[in-house]
């Protein structure tokens, strides 16, 4: 590429052959007002104001789509220039809103930034309305053609830089407007929802809906699944490879962020798929199954072989609870040089993972595999090891330590009965069942609470027998905590549901009980103390029979007389939530003993965040980035698909309900892998928009 | 098969044409005239039930539509004779009494076409509306059978310009070209020899040869005339053009709503591949060729070469601003050669005479002749071929034949509907590119309206933008904006709410678009209202001073 060497206004500017006039000014830092223009587009020359004047040529040729040729001279700012741009401006003006304090667009708007720049606010051309209505039926995409000045850009990207083809120049009487063939909604007319045309519009012709991005950054209203995901996995990019079978890529691309892919492939309770874009055309892509399945078909172990290890530091870092917080954490941790040791105090690592979570949800093969290549980054685990108090830890020469104890100490409530025998506590019975211990319940069996770990008692009393599973919990049955999925199998498994229950007293006779006495709700909230406000039906008293009671309402960590870590409210850990320090100096805490019971993926991000500061604080670098995958070339082109939209989401597919109780095996079944293909297609790419190169309001020249 | 192998053919095929004794009856006329259908049975059945030798041919249209069915009656040892408006009856009256009794029927006769005068009937010299006229490229329109290649060749020299082009080498043929001085018919006047230059010499692959057969101007009829009526002519210079700039992928734009004309295209492209005049080694020489016929949906933009280019790329036909010719950057980057269609049937002619002959014909820089098509307020509102040199106020007069009611010419427009406006006194201005670009006005599609007095400037100006605002295709913002505001505005004028500031504004938009429209469209639409404020600004200060119309109505 030869360099060309111009003048504009009198300086002289550099630039490489194939550039245009325009693209060598702006790149010298000359401003030269355009909006048609766009640095990913061919140039089209619509708008008229990017005009110069260039010696040996007539007229006011367009810079946009002037070649730069050596030895041109330009003036860029003349009287004819300054008249012909106001009148181009003004006739775009002319049939566009004239408030502009009431658009959304407002401040953040190329029209009005170039309009401020270029002409008064009086037009001396005629202005009209033209009554366009503003189209909210497409999901994502809210249409204005009011604003709309017809640069074209939202149509040059559709159709030269995605290659879908959707939009067209149309006219309905006098008027032009852009719009689809047919003028049929976006999702019949094949387009891929990709965004590119919101991306690029200059006025708020063309906007995301504000519904979705209000009150959002940017990269989180726009790529929701990365950065909903507390840590941040690059969905769209592992989905991107698993499109192309290239699974062991994607496994890389997860393990980039998380060292668990196989069981959040299991467990996740998938806070992506919740704001997944398309899940407003459709449903969500299903995200977590596509996980599950790279990970259960990665055959080549891509990732193990670049993984980051720095030298050895010399620093030793202890970690407190092998639960995926603290496992996390030793991971990143011993990937950075350090010595890593983990306590727990159960016979096993994986915490909540093995002890919690039942076998039919997350099979135990899974969960040891990636603990064994934990272990393998160096870290030593020390299971069997109670560790009561931070300071003979520190006598040990620990240079650090995180805390991440979970929350194992389940709760009761206050209520008569609740220590009778019989009365059973969810987090027990499940880490009994878990260990290979032999539970006993009756045979009818009620759980108390509507979260996941109520589930997962009931769930798992019906398959130790208990003929009769009742749950009953505070929440009425849309407010209930757990998840979709775990209720609807649940049901299935023939556990009876009593949602907008409050519980006055646990009924014995003759030392055995015989069932719960309850209350229905009406509404129940929390005050400015944090402090549950039930309000009951009156009249409403009523026995649910039950032989065996399972609290599974809450849980708190489990710490210590004398641990030496000031708590907050609930128990938890005190934590500060940017440095994650504790009351102690070079004490950390991570996971559900800082955040309360909460989610896998929250505990993980939550160890990974805490490893990044004890690293700081051991005078590492605090970067735990690592590169594993391959660089995925980003492709701009989609291609048309015409039924895109209308693809819907493969069901869920899971072990029937009879068969599952027979035993603890694993209930969710995998897609074959013609379906794995179509269902990572169906994701809209919606990272590809961040990839469009932003423009420059003249104010940044 | 070479040439001599393609004549000799076409002879055999139809040995009546050369056959002197075979009387010859052609039927011109639109193919959409019900009438000619019903006269060609007549004739039919009339010369069997005489007994006759005679051959029964529909031919195209000559372009002179109310006069046509048009029946030339060819009878031997006599001079041809025209009839106009013959139906079946006047048929079975020129079987019976020319035919087989000898009276020409001087009544019926329009004209006769030949040296000796035939008693009573006006010869073709003496009628200004044939002798006036100099047709190179409408030929053959009206005299054969478009269907028949045979007739193109036996009666038209058909293909023998092509055979005379593919034995010359490349840069012969475009001197042959150069010496014809044939400028692009398509209205920006071109040299036709300098744009088949720049093509051959341009590097970069695989070359295209388009030819634009659109008739963007919706009252043009070149393109409908010449493809319903000699296809032939048009493919030959295409492939002319082609074989000298070196593409071998031809394309035929044709105006979607042309529907008869597309099967006659189609049909005639079926009849060339028979005679080795397409496909492999055409005429047995090196050349190689294909050509593929392209609907476009009819309006004033898909006439812009830019907009066909994106038509054949499966785009919406709407230009875009180009930084190089075509002839060296057109479809899919390529080096594209696009022709208009009447300059096509001008190619062919040149090569089957020879290039002198040509310029031979026309005035200054303007050699040869330019077809157009007449309307408005005048009794001959036919298609006519003339030489560039002849004035608008011949062709009114001479062969248009105003009508006026008795209100006078008001307006001429020359060129389609961005040509400028001419008032009574311009009209002595000769056809010739010169000329009118020293008028500021265009050649365009050579198409001329009268409008008289019962409409006055701003009323027909109005007309004339609201046309082009409704064409628009809306891309850029001068062709958009300009052309609506300038509609606002002269619909305000003409309903007397205009305002003197308004002539200011309509002033400054034409001088935006002149220079701000990215096609040629919207380059030459001020030219209508630039023209109509110069001749005619006293209609404009009636209905804005004194907000009357001074149209006589």
């Amino acid at each position: 590429m030869e360099t060309i060497k111009l003048n504009i206004d009198g300086q002289d500017v550099e630039t490489q052959s194939g550039k245009s006039v325009l693209e060598a000014s702006l790149d010298a830092g000359i401003y030269i007002p355009y909006l048609c223009y766009h640095a990913d587009l061919s140039p089209n020359g619509a708008c008229q104001l990017c005009v110069v004047e260039i010696e040996g040529m007539d007229g006011m040729p367009t810079s946009c789509t002037t070649p730069a040729v050596n030895g041109m001279v330009v003036r860029t700012k003349t009287e004819k220039l300054t008249k012909a741009r106001r009148l181009a401006m003004e006739l775009m003006l002319a049939g566009h809103p004239a408030d502009c304090g009431t658009c959304i667009k407002y401040l953040n708007c190329e029209l009005q930034s170039l309009k401020q720049y270029l002409v008064g606010d009086e037009l001396h051309v005629r202005r009209r309305s033209r009554f366009f209505e503003v189209n909210s039926g497409n999901p994502l995409f809210m249409v204005d053609p009011n604003k709309c000045v017809l640069c074209g850009r939202c149509v040059r990207a559709c159709h030269e830089l995605r290659g879908v083809g959707v939009l067209f120049y149309k006219k309905r009487g006098k008027e032009t407007y852009i719009g689809t063939a047919g003028d049929l909604p976006l999702a019949e007319s094949g387009c891929r929802f990709c965004g590119a045309c919101a991306e690029v519009c200059p006025t708020g012709a063309i906007m995301d809906k504000q519904e979705l991005t209000e009150g959002k950054k940017r990269k989180a209203a726009l790529v929701p699944c990365t950065y909903t995901c507390p840590a941040e996995i690059d969905v769209p990019g592992y989905l991107r490879f698993i499109s192309e079978n290239n699974y062991a890529a994607a496994v890389a691309v997860i393990r980039e962020k998380v060292p668990f892919p196989g069981v959040l492939g299991y467990v996740c309770d998938r806070p992506c798929e919740e704001v997944c874009r398309r899940g407003q055309i459709n449903q969500p892509v299903s995200i977590r199954d596509l996980k599950r399945y790279a990970v259960e078909h990665d055959e080549t172990r891509l990732w193990a072989e670049n993984p980051v290890k720095k030298p050895a530091t010399g620093k030793k870092a202890a970690i407190i609870g092998a639960g995926p917080a603290g496992l996390t954490a030793a991971y990143y941790l011993a990937k950075q040089g350090h010595a890593v040791t983990v306590f727990d105090v159960l016979p096993l690592a994986g915490g909540m993972l093995r002890y919690g979570i039942p076998e039919y949800r997350l099979p135990r093969e899974v969960l040891d595999n990636e603990i064994k290549s934990i272990e393998n980054t160096g870290v030593e685990i020390k299971t069997g090891t109670r560790i009561d108090s931070i300071d003979k830890l520190l006598e040990q020469d620990y240079n650090g330590i995180i805390v991440a104890i979970g929350t194992h100490r389940g709760q009761k409530l206050p209520i008569p009965g609740a220590d009778s025998a019989g009365v059973l506590i969810g987090v027990g019975f499940l880490r009994d069942i878990n260990s290979g211990e032999k539970v006993n319940i009756g045979k009818s069996v009620m759980v108390l609470g509507g979260g996941n770990v109520a589930f997962d008692c009931a769930r798992a009393a019906r398959r130790l027998g208990a003929e009769q599973v009742k749950l009953a919990c505070l929440e009425s049955r849309d407010t209930m905590p757990a998840s979709d999925d775990e209720i609807e199998q649940g049901e299935e498994e023939g556990i009876s549901i009593y949602p907008a229950r409050t519980f006055t007293q646990i009924i014995c006779e003759n030392g055995k009980i015989t069932g719960v006495e309850c209350l229905e709700v009406e509404s129940f909230y929390f005050d400015e103390d944090n402090t549950p406000r039930i309000e009951v039906r009156e009249n409403s008293l009523h026995v649910l029979e039950a032989d065996t009671v399972i609290f599974a309402i809450g849980q708190q960590p489990e710490i210590s007389e004398g641990f030496g870590l000031d708590t907050a409210a609930g128990n938890l850990i005190e934590t500060d939530s940017f440095t994650y320090t504790t009351s102690r100096e070079g004490v950390f805490a991570a996971g559900d003993a800082v955040n309360g019971t909460s989610s896998v993926i929250k505990a993980i991000a939550s160890g990974r965040k805490a490893a990044i500061a004890l690293d700081r604080y051991l005078e590492g670098s605090g970067n735990i980035d690592e590169k594993l995958a391959p660089q995925a070339e980003l492709k701009k082109y989609l291609g048309p698909w015409d039924e895109f939209a209308s693809l819907e989401r493969c069901p869920d597919s899971y072990v029937p309900a009879e068969e599952r109780l027979q035993n603890f095996c694993r209930v969710v079944q995998d897609m074959d892998e013609k379906s794995v293909e179509y269902e990572s297609k169906r994701c809209l790419q919606c990272d590809l928009r961040l990839k469009i190169t932003p423009v420059k309001f003249w104010g940044n020249y | 098969m070479n040439f001599k192998q393609v004549c000799n053919r076409a002879q055999a095929e139809c040995e009546y044409l050369s056959d002197r004794d075979c009387i010859k009856i052609y039927i011109a006329s639109l193919r959409d005239n019900p009438a000619a259908a019903h006269v060609h049975s007549s004739f039919q059945s009339d010369i069997g039930k005489g007994g006759l030798k005679a051959r029964v041919i529909t031919t195209g249209s000559y372009g002179y539509y109310d006069l046509e069915p048009m029946i030339t009656v060819d009878k031997p040892g006599q001079s041809q004779i025209l009839y106009n408006n013959v139906n079946p009856e006047i048929a079975t009256e020129i079987v019976h009494d020319y035919l087989i009794n000898g009276n020409p029927r001087p009544d019926l006769a329009y004209c006769s076409i030949g040296d000796d005068k035939t008693n009573g009937i006006p010869n073709i010299s003496e009628l200004p509306l044939f002798n006036l006229q100099n047709r190179i490229a409408l030929r053959n329109c009206g005299s054969i059978d478009p269907e028949d290649i045979n007739h193109y060749i036996v009666r038209g020299k058909g293909y023998a310009g092509l055979s005379h082009a593919l034995q010359l080498k490349q840069e012969d043929v475009i001197r042959e070209m150069k010496k014809s001085g044939l400028r692009g018919r398509g209205g920006a006047g071109y040299f036709t020899a300098d744009k088949w230059r720049i093509c051959h010499d341009a590097t970069g692959g695989e070359k295209y040869s388009v030819c634009n057969a659109v008739d963007a101007d919706p009252q043009a009829l070149t393109a409908w005339l010449l493809l319903e009526s000699d296809p032939h002519s048009v493919l030959e210079g295409l492939l002319i053009g082609a074989y000298a700039v070196g593409a071998s992928h031809c394309f035929i734009c044709v105006n979607a709503g042309y529907t008869h004309a597309v099967q006659i295209l189609k049909k005639s492209i079926g009849q060339i591949r028979r005679y080795n005049l397409l496909g492999k080694n055409i005429l047995d020489s090196n050349f190689s060729a294909e050509i593929e016929v392209r609907e476009v949906s009819a309006g004033l933009v898909s006439g812009e070469e830019t907009a066909l280019l994106s038509v054949l790329e499966g785009k919406q036909a709407i230009p875009y601003l180009r930084t190089t010719y075509p002839a060296t950057d057109g479809y899919q980057n390529k080096p594209t050669l696009i022709n208009n269609i009447e300059t096509l049937a001008n190619v062919s002619a040149i090569f089957q005479n020879n290039p002198e002959w040509a310029s031979g014909i026309g005035t200054g820089e303007s050699r040869g002749t330019k077809v157009m098509t007449l309307c408005g307020k005048m009794s001959r509102k036919y298609t006519v071929e003339v030489p560039f040199g002849t004035t608008l106020s011949t062709l009114i007069q001479d062969i248009g034949g105003v009508v006026t009611g008795g209100k006078g010419i008001k307006a001429v427009q020359f060129g389609g509907p961005t040509g400028a406006y001419y008032d009574v006194d311009s009209l002595d201005i000769p056809v010739s590119y010169e000329a009118m670009e020293e008028a500021d006005s265009i050649i365009g599609s050579g198409t001329i309206e009268v409008f008289d007095g019962s409409t006055c400037a701003v009323e027909i100006a109005r007309d004339a933008i609201a046309y082009i605002q409704s064409q628009s295709c809306g891309k850029c913002v001068f062709g958009r904006e300009g052309s609506y505001q300038m509609s606002d505005i002269l619909s305000d004028i003409a309903g007397n709410k205009g305002r003197p500031e308004d002539l200011d504004l309509l002033n400054e938009l034409c001088e935006g678009m002149r220079t701000g429209c990215i096609c040629n469209l919207g380059r030459t639409a001020p030219n209508p209202v630039r023209s109509s404020l110069r001749l005619f600004r006293d209609d404009y200060d009636a209905h804005i001073k004194e907000k009357r119309c001074p149209a006589n109505r």
